[in-house]
């Protein structure tokens, strides 16, 4: 029996999602607390473009390039451009989890074990993630699946309790302070995200029709987003804006019944959110590998791997609440355009001039 | 086999590393100090928290915890801030403290007026409390409060959020989480409200049992106190009334109305400055008690003018309030200026540019409609 390594594209979907979800609304980065409410909502249109744009991009350079990864395609021009394009996406995933682990550590440390250093935690969810990402793609976007249902049917829970409590006076009207900080926001929080990223990378895994699937996705984040930024700013107003942990805050007020603290029941998600996202990505950074250098081995990759996300997470825990301000933005944005944008593009477009120059 | 040696190792493992006796801070039930109610009050350029904590020796203890004097103790905490007098609960009680499972947080009168912002900000931003804790504010000190003898084996802080919670049958009295407490704070317009509540002797024992004076409003060191008919007429106003009751006389007798549900639209209407609120209020009532010389039954005139004399003094009561409250003292409970943000922006910057002045430019009508649903189990009389 051969182990299949490959996955479905509703597979890829859930682990996607679980991935923004875990990025976004566990930890509201710093800069973004001062936008209106009403604009923050009204965000979600102009990062549904930008997302569309990202997804429509790398389906059209995957479809140029064959459907094989970009570092492949990379390693078509020559052996060093592939080996240059593995390296950066490496350090790319390997850095974004690191400070996933940085966010999840804050957000336990707060919520479940205030005050406390959780390095014993830490370790051990590296230590479980990496159990994951050596079990494989389909194993890991297997428990996504699952997670996935249970994290949906939980903020539609969630939602509908605090319900009640929404008043429409909350919301605030839109575009007091015009359109730049809304498109602002927008590229910001696109800018801080990872998954087009490791869609490039783990395309040739995926079955099915990748581009009707990032168009879904892309359709489904912005609703959820949208639907999310609605009921805080409705459910708690102005205190909901400056909240480093939104979803957190809507379920420490929800009730149901006797059921009153159903924050425990998130955070154990959030836990499992962040043990897929982490695997996920160990396992995108040791794809990049494989891909780029032919004598990679998964095993020791996966545990260096491993080891990047704990250092990352060493410089960046005690950092975390300034992370924006500490790193310069411009930084990450150039990173990101850098990772989904300029590389796929000239990757695509070199590899496009050469193989017509071959024909010639 | 393989597998097998793996699980066991597995157990083996977990067994040893998941023994409690690690860095993460794990403390054991009676070493815990699990916070019901927290009170503070401001003397003297000091602040003084006292905390009602579960006795979680006694409550712990092999003997009947039952007979114990009490399940709960009260302890005084002082500091220049709130977060070093609360650092010091652990040096003072040896234990450590769980705020998470606190009821109420009663800030007292002197605290309330003068240092509001001050006091909630170390619950606005403290990781341990939760966001729903309710808020009261003392008729005088918190500390006379929390620490009041409600009886055996009952904790103050159940006993204040219990009194709190009435509001659903009354309808007199408010009740607000912190997180609600601070939205209106943060805002421009809006009047922070919460319960204003006291104590008062049990009739029949040495006991205190909780009272609820009415509502507390403050807003930038001002402050103004609604009473529980005031209360009612906010919480009908704002469409927060669950349940309630209200007397009116007619020419044959005096008839309590309960109040089934209560609903409440607000519609804003702008012009040139003016800005023109229209309140309406759709109230359902049942009659459970007409109190007449000779047992007199209702007619249908009767429960039409019960309605009407029902419907003109909540009308009144309403129109006193906003009056009152808001035109003359500019206490914006009613979230009007947040209304008139959302649909005209221009008009609000330019009533709110240099001083707050919606209030001296809105108009209301105020329409309440009241209809009875059930008169008992006495038919109605032709």
């Amino acid at each position: 029996m051969t182990k299949k390594e490959k996955i479905g594209t509703y597979q890829m979907f859930c682990v996607m999602l679980l991935c923004r979800m875990t990025a976004l609304f566990t930890f509201m980065l710093p800069t973004t607390a001062f936008l209106q409410s009403g604009d923050r909502i009204l965000s979600v249109i102009p990062l549904f473009f930008i997302e569309l744009f990202y997804a429509f991009l790398t389906v059209f350079t995957l479809k140029s390039n064959g459907g094989q990864s970009v570092i492949t395609a990379a390693k078509e021009i020559s052996g060093l451009s592939g080996r240059l394009t593995a390296v950066y996406y490496i350090l790319f995933f390997i850095w974004f989890a690191g400070i996933s682990v940085s966010r999840f550590e804050l957000f336990i440390s707060t919520a479940v074990f205030p005050n406390s250093e959780l390095y014993l935690m830490t370790v051990i969810l590296i230590a479980a993630s990496l159990y994951a990402a050596l079990k494989g793609p389909e194993a890991t976007s297997r428990g996504a699946v699952i997670i996935t249902a249970v994290l949906l049917a939980s903020i539609l829970f969630i939602i509908l309790t605090v319900a009640g409590e929404f008043r429409f006076y909350n919301l605030k009207p839109l575009l007091l302070n015009g359109v730049m900080p809304v498109a602002g926001f927008a590229f910001y929080v696109s800018s801080r995200t990872v998954e087009f990223a490791a869609l490039q990378i783990n395309a040739p895994l995926i079955e099915g029709n990748i581009r009707k699937m990032a168009v879904i996705w892309t359709l489904s984040v912005s609703i959820i987003s949208a639907v999310i930024f609605l009921v805080l700013a409705g459910v708690t107003g102005e205190y909901g804006d400056d909240q480093i942990f939104p979803l957190y805050t809507l379920t420490v007020i929800a009730r149901f019944g006797i059921f009153e603290r159903l924050d425990d029941i998130l955070t154990g998600l959030w836990v499992l959110c962040s043990f897929i996202q982490l695997a996920f990505l160990i396992l995108t950074a040791s794809l990049c590998a494989s891909q780029g250098f032919n004598k990679a081995k998964k095993l020791p990759v996966c545990i260096l791997s491993s080891l990047g996300v704990f250092i990352v997470y060493l410089f960046t825990s005690k950092t975390v609440t300034q992370y924006s301000e500490m790193i310069s933005s411009r930084l990450q944005d150039l990173a990101y355009i850098t990772a989904v944008l300029l590389i796929p593009l000239s990757v695509t477009e070199i590899l496009r001039l050469k193989r017509r120059k071959r024909k010639l | 086999m393989k597998k097998l040696t793996a699980i066991l190792s597995l157990i083996f493992i977990i067994a040893l590393s998941f023994t409690s006796c690690s860095e993460i801070e794990i403390v054991e039930l009676n070493e815990r100090l699990i916070i019901e109610a927290i009170g503070i009050d401001y003397e003297d350029g000091r602040y003084k928290v006292t905390i009602e904590g579960l006795d979680s020796f006694t409550a712990g203890s092999d003997s009947n915890s039952i007979s114990a004097e009490s399940l709960t103790k009260c302890f005084l905490f002082e500091g220049k801030t709130i977060g070093m007098a609360m650092n010091s609960i652990s040096v003072i009680t040896g234990q450590t403290p769980l705020f998470s499972q606190a009821r109420i947080l009663v800030l007292g009168n002197t605290a309330a007026k003068e240092r509001l912002s001050e006091t909630l900000d170390f619950f606005r931003r403290e990781y341990t409390t939760r966001t729903d804790i309710l808020i009261a504010v003392a008729e005088k000190k918190a500390s006379d409060i929390i620490s009041a003898d409600f009886g055996k084996n009952v904790s103050a802080g159940n006993i204040l959020e219990a009194a709190l919670e009435s509001y659903k049958h009354t309808g007199t009295s408010c009740f607000v989480p912190l997180y609600k407490f601070l939205n209106a704070l943060k805002n421009e317009t809006d009047c922070a409200f919460c319960p204003l509540i006291g104590i008062r002797k049990n009739a029949y024992s040495d006991t205190y049992e909780a009272d609820i004076k009415g509502t507390q409003l403050l807003k930038n060191n001002e402050s103004a106190v609604l009473s529980p008919e005031e209360t009612a007429a906010l919480m009908m106003i704002n469409n927060e009334t669950e349940n309630g009751d209200l007397t009116a006389k007619t020419k044959n007798g005096i008839c309590t109305l309960e109040i089934i549900d209560c609903r409440t639209k607000i519609k804003l209407e702008t012009n040139s400055k003016k800005v023109i609120f229209s309140i309406s209020s759709d109230i359902r009532c049942d009659i459970p008690e007409y109190q007449t010389a000779d047992l007199q039954e209702l007619t249908k005139s009767d429960t039409e003018e019960i309605a009407d004399t029902a419907a003109r003094l909540i009308s009144e009561a309403m129109a006193g309030l906003i009056n009152e409250k808001y035109i003359n003292q500019n206490f914006d409970i009613f979230h009007f200026g947040r209304r008139l943000l959302l649909k005209s922006p221009e008009l609000y910057k330019s009533l709110t540019e240099n001083e707050n002045t919606i209030n001296k430019n809105a108009v209301f009508n105020i329409s309440v409609s009241v209809s009875v649903r059930r008169i008992g189990k006495v038919v109605l009389e032709k």
